[in-house]
């Protein structure tokens, strides 16, 4: 979501995002952190943090991370949950940090919340050193053009408008007495591959990461889309 | 029968369709007309793999590449010879050396090989390094559902799963052809391991948009003006 949403969704988000299996967050961080996040290297820049959930897991696994976040409210509750990490607020598309100064930048679900989604990968690119790559999570592009019929494992997913061009998502969910508003860009998957490919940035993986959990809908229709691209 | 059975029967009637001036339209507006946007520009030493009866190669041809195609089906090689020079071969077990192309070009005929993994592989191993394999397939979401009805604003619906790994065969009856256009089926993850296992970097990926006349061709096919048909990649072996 653009900065102004996320300012007034922030409380609504850190309870969500913080309440233990609640989203699906832990069901889907492990193919992430398996399949998408390279090991440790140098320094690991985060853009997106939010309320810091994957910075603290990326650190966790030995990363020396910085992350940023455009919303100060989500990086002062980033702070509090991990008064040892470096969390900033910055803006995705003006990132402070000199060139070729990380190894690997990350972006779980990220750029769906970004007004300009190339400016911020090409942001990404710039701060990379060659050989480094981006891990980036985005919700898939199927996923978003469509809904489906009814709660059921089985039900008919339906795309009733376009999957083409940048569309805007909104969803509100209720869950176990929390309500989050959801709304954020959606785009096809050529928008995303061609902004990486504007920045430089070849793809080497792409994967569409399937649930723990058996009787999903979500094992017939993909939640997200994982890439890592790297800068040749 | 299998997938390439199919099509080395059909040989004959394919590439009366082909070759049709008012047939294949798809094929003359829309799909050929985008996958040359995204190939590397003349003059390359090409490889027209799953050259069927050499409809891209006549094209490679006329803009200036060396080209060479390759099909399983000893039918298609035969039509494809009055265009392009052509052989009969398994693309997972190719009769060339390596690094002898700089550019694999697969139009339409990576969803025919039960072997994609193989496939792939051989196109990197017949790759000078920084060569391109360029393919394109029908897009794994239009593959994962159909429209409920001819109307142009017609829901897409998936019944089933977008994952899933099937055997397709749809019967195309029109005009005095009849083809039974089979293919496997895959969702987009199954060709990016392939991609991955053989050592290729994508560096374009295209969900072509269909050109105003092809939409124009009936109200039905304003359906596919909201729901990608194929999916375009080009990848570079570093």
């Amino acid at each position: 979501m653009s900065g102004g949403v996320w300012e007034r969704e922030a409380e609504r988000w850190i309870a969500w995002a913080r309440t233990p299996g609640h989203d699906g967050y832990q069901s889907y961080s492990e193919p992430f952190f398996a399949e998408i996040v390279p090991p440790p290297g140098r320094r690991t820049l985060e853009v997106g943090c939010g309320e810091g959930r994957v910075a603290r897991d990326l650190r966790a696994r030995g990363h020396d991370v910085v992350a940023v976040d455009a919303v100060p409210r989500l990086v002062e509750a980033a702070r509090d949950a991990d008064p040892d990490g470096e969390y900033l607020v910055a803006d995705a598309t003006q990132l402070p940090f000199a060139d070729a100064g990380f190894d690997l930048v990350v972006a779980h679900n990220t750029l769906m919340d970004v007004e300009d989604m190339p400016a911020a990968v090409g942001e990404a690119a710039r701060v990379l050193e060659r050989g480094g790559r981006i891990a980036v999570r985005v919700t898939h592009p199927l996923s978003d053009a469509g809904r489906f019929a009814s709660g059921d494992p089985d039900a008919p997913f339906v795309i009733h408008g376009s999957y083409f061009g940048r569309r805007r998502f909104e969803a509100t969910v209720e869950r176990a007495g929390l309500t989050m508003t959801f709304s954020y860009w959606t785009y096809p998957l050529e928008d995303y591959v061609g902004a990486l490919a504007a920045a430089g940035l070849l793809v080497e993986r792409l994967r569409e990461p399937r649930p723990a959990l058996e009787r999903s809908r979500r094992q017939r229709i993909p939640n997200f889309l994982d890439l890592r691209a790297v800068k040749p | 029968m299998r997938l390439d059975e199919v099509w080395d029967a059909q040989a004959e009637e394919w590439t009366r369709f082909v070759r049709d001036p008012h047939a294949d339209r798809t094929n003359r507006l829309f799909n050929l007309p985008r996958f040359l946007d995204l190939l590397p520009p003349p003059p390359r030493r090409a490889l027209d793999l799953g050259c069927g009866e050499g409809r891209l190669g006549a094209e490679l041809r006329r803009r200036g590449d060396a080209v060479v195609g390759v099909d399983s089906s000893p039918g298609m090689v035969a039509a494809a010879e009055d265009r392009i020079d052509a052989v009969v071969a398994d693309a997972a077990a190719l009769p060339f050396a390596d690094a002898t192309f700089d550019l694999v070009a697969a139009f339409m005929s990576l969803q025919d090989m039960d072997d994609l993994d193989g496939a792939v592989a051989e196109a990197a191993r017949v790759l000078e390094h920084g060569g391109r394999l360029c393919f394109n397939v029908l897009h794994p979401i239009a593959e994962a559902g159909r429209f409920d009805s001819r109307e142009p604003d017609s829901p897409f619906t998936v019944r089933g799963s977008y994952y899933e790994c099937a055997r397709v065969d749809d019967l195309l009856e029109r005009d005095g052809f009849r083809l039974s256009l089979s293919r496997l089926r895959r969702p987009l993850e199954a060709y990016a391991r392939a991609l991955e296992a053989a050592g290729f970097l994508i560096e374009a990926l295209r969900e072509p948009a269909p050109p105003a006349e092809w939409l124009a061709l009936a109200p039905s096919t304003y359906r596919w003006d909201r729901i990608p048909l194929f999916l375009h990649v080009s990848a570079v072996r570093l």
